[in-house]
């Protein structure tokens, strides 16, 4: 009885401190308006947000790996733009339909290797991604191949158009914060539980009732959708595309979010994001060296956290919040 | 025409054939897919590169030491970071791979740049070989060679000597053979180093045979696994099938259809055979689900 | 005398839940099970005994789907059940646990145990997205009914631990709950106290009667012949894939082709074990 008047309070407390959080995202930023570099840099945390998240549903959750994920990103990313310039459609349009593109095609492809021992699906995601890049580069008449393709109109909604950072904030923010909601409804169901079965041990899964090559396939088409719509947001945010931002180091770098951030937490793809985008701007002037230290904080995380930063926080969750006066024993 | 793409294919399926024994021996040992195999060959090419350029050694030696360098080095990385993850998730031990492969590529690349585009003239140089009315390049009869030297001395030293045997045992079975006293730490990191030294043979043909640069690592590693995938995982003699015909195909796509779509057909094969024909040639069929 | 007569009597009316016609598997050469042949009849418990490799977890895999016979029939409920998939067997009222223990490590002893009620689950995906009344009402049935499962295994107090941090003990009593909660009509138990110690062992043979006597059917993998005599009203043995005999636990106590079986021909403890107890 008192647990559950606790448990209440808790969770007034928890959405108070969400209220809380929608207000700074919303109404904060009008203090910042004139600052374009600022929501240009919150932006590109919301698509690699997006993206990161649909790949830690495939990987943190579910156990599966993908190494090619950004052919996926990239397949939204020119169907958005593509569609856009040669039908204008409205971002309504664009968005859902750049996601169920690449979906589309990570159902093919998981639905070729899921069946196959988990190696398969790695060794396929990576030819995926070369094969995607492979494309963009050569079918130049459709996609500008290494030249680009240029002039990517802006989001429009009816005849709002969606041509600066600030603007886009308030579309993207909204979509990424539903994107984050819909991966928590789907994580603490029966569908989440099903896939952290098969990550845990996917014999015994199996021999209680989950359909493993049937949830892994969810979990990658799902996947795939969410890096469709990241695709589809960044290509209209950025106005060009160049294969160079679909590349196997694109993906590895979504990789690494995953890790770092926080496998098999929501929170954690934010995390790791932010972490990742941040360190891109700062590092920015050490070039190659800094392909070389993400490489070997990789490693690092892999072999002493590979919960990753918020996974490891969430696991100390108890003995943090005791620390901080919040719980009792 | 079937000529040259079958003279200039095999020099080229050799090399891919050393990625793909490489994958396919350490898979068979650690059950890890090594997807830093292909950066190991381009540090056996920079090896020789460096090694090279202080010193005008013949090509055996040159060989023999691109050989102890990166075997010694895929040693040292699987005795301190695949090791410890010896038994995480597969996913995790995969990421690693991949982040060895990051750093491999990204020192080599932050280090310089301006560099040579292939080894000295002097490495595996001799008279061009003529057959009928072709000249083959001394590098490319070399590759064949050479190749065919280590493919039959590999076999022997894993089918005829006790320590080849060993390794063999500890891929079956590690714990049974722990019990049977073979020092099984031993062996999974010997396995590394025989990985490593295919690596370091294959890198000095690469770097005849191919164009030097930091990045060659991770294409020609993508092609050594097709080609460990299409001649069967996990068997070593598919490993050497599969790139032999990876390389004859690919040849033949750059001579009859484009060069620019040479790469994108390795794509289309390994698709094509992951749906059709997951065991490759020579693999077992329940190489599926289980 | 007359519980004997009762119980058997109780055994001929009971309908026939599973049925192995001429089961045969072979692993390269190795014949892992060779034509067995063997019924269950429901509400019963029934061991299955044998000596190490002799074919007792291959069984059960075949039975669970895991593995594909080479030749033979598993008939559950009079439909033949033989190559179908662990998913679908599971959904038709089997439940296992494992010899070597499979939790779901990293996810809680309360999670895993929800995860064995995967069957009785059926909140639609886009319920699951919006977060609908109808997948929260079906989460708090199921998280219910797990926690009553796991009071009666005993393990209430640790709900929110990590499955793999739980002593050895614990983790077989949550492989247990895990398996109660798919609601079966079939239980198989693969060396279920293996590893514990007297006490554990005496209460997983508590919790066991009492989930035979909710009506689930029981058929234990168990190499202590302790626990075989004392809760068993049959037992099978395997020896090298045949089964060379069935019966009741004192017929098999006694039987000469089972002392050979388990010990050759030389007598030993294990023996005096099956003549003493």
């Amino acid at each position: 009885m008192r647990r559950e008047a606790e448990m209440e309070r808790r969770g007034l407390r928890g959405k108070l401190i969400v209220s809380a959080g929608v207000i700074v995202l919303f109404f904060l930023p009008v203090l910042f308006k004139s600052s374009d570099y600022v929501f240009h840099t919150l932006n590109m945390i919301a698509y690699y947000t997006i993206a990161v998240t649909g790949l830690n549903i495939l990987l943190g959750y579910t156990g599966q790996i993908s190494i090619g994920h950004a052919a996926l990103f990239a397949i939204g990313a020119y169907t958005s733009a593509l569609l856009a310039l040669k039908f204008g459609f409205s971002a309504f349009l664009l968005i859902p339909l750049s996601g169920l593109a690449a979906a589309v095609v990570g159902f093919f492809m998981g639905a070729a290797c899921l069946r196959l021992k988990e190696i398969y699906l790695a060794m396929g995601t990576i030819g995926l991604g070369g094969a995607v890049e492979g494309v963009i580069i050569n079918w130049d008449t459709l996609t500008g191949g290494s030249m680009g393709l240029l002039g990517i109109p802006y989001l429009r909604v009816g005849s709002f158009v969606f041509n600066t950072q600030y603007r886009q904030y308030f579309l993207v923010y909204p979509i990424m914060i539903f994107l984050l909601l819909v991966a928590r409804g789907i994580i603490s169901s029966r569908f989440g539980r099903a896939m952290m079965a098969i990550r845990e041990d996917a014999i015994a899964a199996a021999s209680y009732g989950i359909d493993t090559t049937g949830y892994k396939l969810l979990a990658f088409t799902l996947s795939a959708f969410y890096g469709g719509i990241a695709g589809s947001l960044f290509a209209h945010s950025t106005g060009i595309l160049f294969p160079d931002h679909f590349s196997m180091e694109v993906s590895i770098l979504l990789l690494m979010m995953v890790v770092i951030g926080g496998r098999g937490t929501i929170s954690g793809s934010i995390m790791g994001a932010a972490l990742m985008t941040a360190g891109f701007e700062f590092l920015r002037g050490l070039k190659e060296f800094q392909m070389v230290i993400y490489g070997i904080l990789l490693v690092f995380f892999i072999l002493f956290m590979p919960q990753g930063i918020m996974g490891s926080l969430l696991m100390r969750k108890d003995r943090i919040l005791l620390w901080l006066g919040w719980e009792r024993k | 025409m079937i000529g040259n793409i079958i003279l200039s294919g095999i020099p080229i399926g050799c090399i891919y054939a050393f990625v793909a024994l490489g994958f396919s021996l350490i898979y068979s040992s650690v059950r890890l897919l090594h997807l830093a195999q292909g950066d190991l060959i381009m540090i056996g090419a920079y090896t020789g590169l460096l090694i090279t350029s202080f010193y005008h050694i013949p090509t055996v030696p040159l060989l023999l030491s691109a050989l102890f360098i990166v075997a010694i080095l895929a040693s040292l990385i699987e005795r301190f970071i695949y090791r410890p993850i010896m038994y995480s998730h597969p996913s995790n031990r995969i990421i690693c791979t991949l982040a060895v492969g990051i750093i491999l590529r990204n020192i080599i690349t932050a280090s310089g740049s301006n560099r040579p585009e292939n080894l000295p003239e002097w490495v595996l140089s001799g008279e061009p070989l003529v057959l009928g009315t072709r000249l083959i390049a001394p590098a490319y009869y070399w590759t064949i060679v050479i190749s065919a030297v280590v493919m039959i001395f590999l076999t022997l030293f894993l089918m005829r000597t006790k320590v080849g045997l060993a390794i063999r045992a500890t891929a079956f079975n590690r714990r049974l053979s722990d019990l049977m006293g073979i020092n099984t730490s031993f062996m999974l990191t010997f396995s590394f180093f025989i990985g490593g030294a295919l690596a370091g043979i294959g890198g000095i043909l690469a770097g005849k045979v191919l164009f030097l640069n930091p990045g060659m690592g991770f294409g020609i590693g993508i092609k050594g696994f097709v080609g460990a995938v299409i001649g069967g995982w996990g068997s070593l003699p598919g490993a050497v099938l599969g790139g032999l015909v990876l390389g004859l195909i690919e040849n033949w796509v750059a001579g009859f259809i484009s060069s620019g779509y040479k790469d994108a057909i390795t794509f289309v094969i390994l698709v094509f055979f992951l749906i059709f024909r997951p065991q490759g040639f020579l693999g077992q069929k329940d190489e599926a689900r289980s | 005398m007359v519980g004997m007569g009762k119980k058997i009597a109780m055994s001929i009316k009971q309908p026939i839940l599973l049925e192995l016609k001429g089961l045969s598997k072979n692993f390269e050469g190795l014949k892992a099970l060779d034509k067995v042949d063997l019924t269950l009849k429901k509400g019963v418990i029934k061991a299955l005994i044998g000596p190490n490799g002799a074919g007792k977890t291959t069984l059960f895999n075949v039975v669970t789907g895991l593995i594909k016979p080479s030749a033979g029939q598993v008939i559950f409920l009079g439909m033949d059940i033989t190559g179908k998939k662990p998913f679908q067997i599971s959904k038709l009222g089997i439940a296992r646990t494992f010899q070597n223990i499979r939790l779901f490590n990293n996810l809680t002893v309360l999670e895993n145990v929800m995860i064995g009620a995967h069957n009785s689950t059926k909140a639609n995906f886009l319920a699951a997205l919006f977060r609908l009344p109808s997948l929260k009402e079906e989460e708090r049935k199921i998280k219910e009914k797990a926690c009553e499962i796991l009071d009666f295994v005993g393990l209430s107090h640790c709900l929110y631990l990590r499955a793999g941090s739980l002593p050895y003990g614990q983790q077989r009593l949550l492989e247990m709950a895990r398996a109660l909660a798919a609601k079966p009509q079939l239980l198989l138990l693969d060396e279920p106290t293996a590893g514990m110690n007297l006490t554990e062992t005496a209460e997983l043979t508590r919790i066991i009667k009492r989930v035979r006597d909710l009506g689930v059917t029981i058929f234990l993998v168990e190499h202590r012949m302790k626990v075989v005599m004392g809760i068993s009203d049959e037992v099978a043995v395997l020896d090298y894939g045949v089964k060379i005999t069935e019966g009741t636990p004192e017929e098999i106590r006694n039987d000469e082709r089972v002392i050979r079986a388990y010990l050759g021909e030389k007598r030993s403890y294990k023996e005096k074990e099956l003549a003493g107890s």
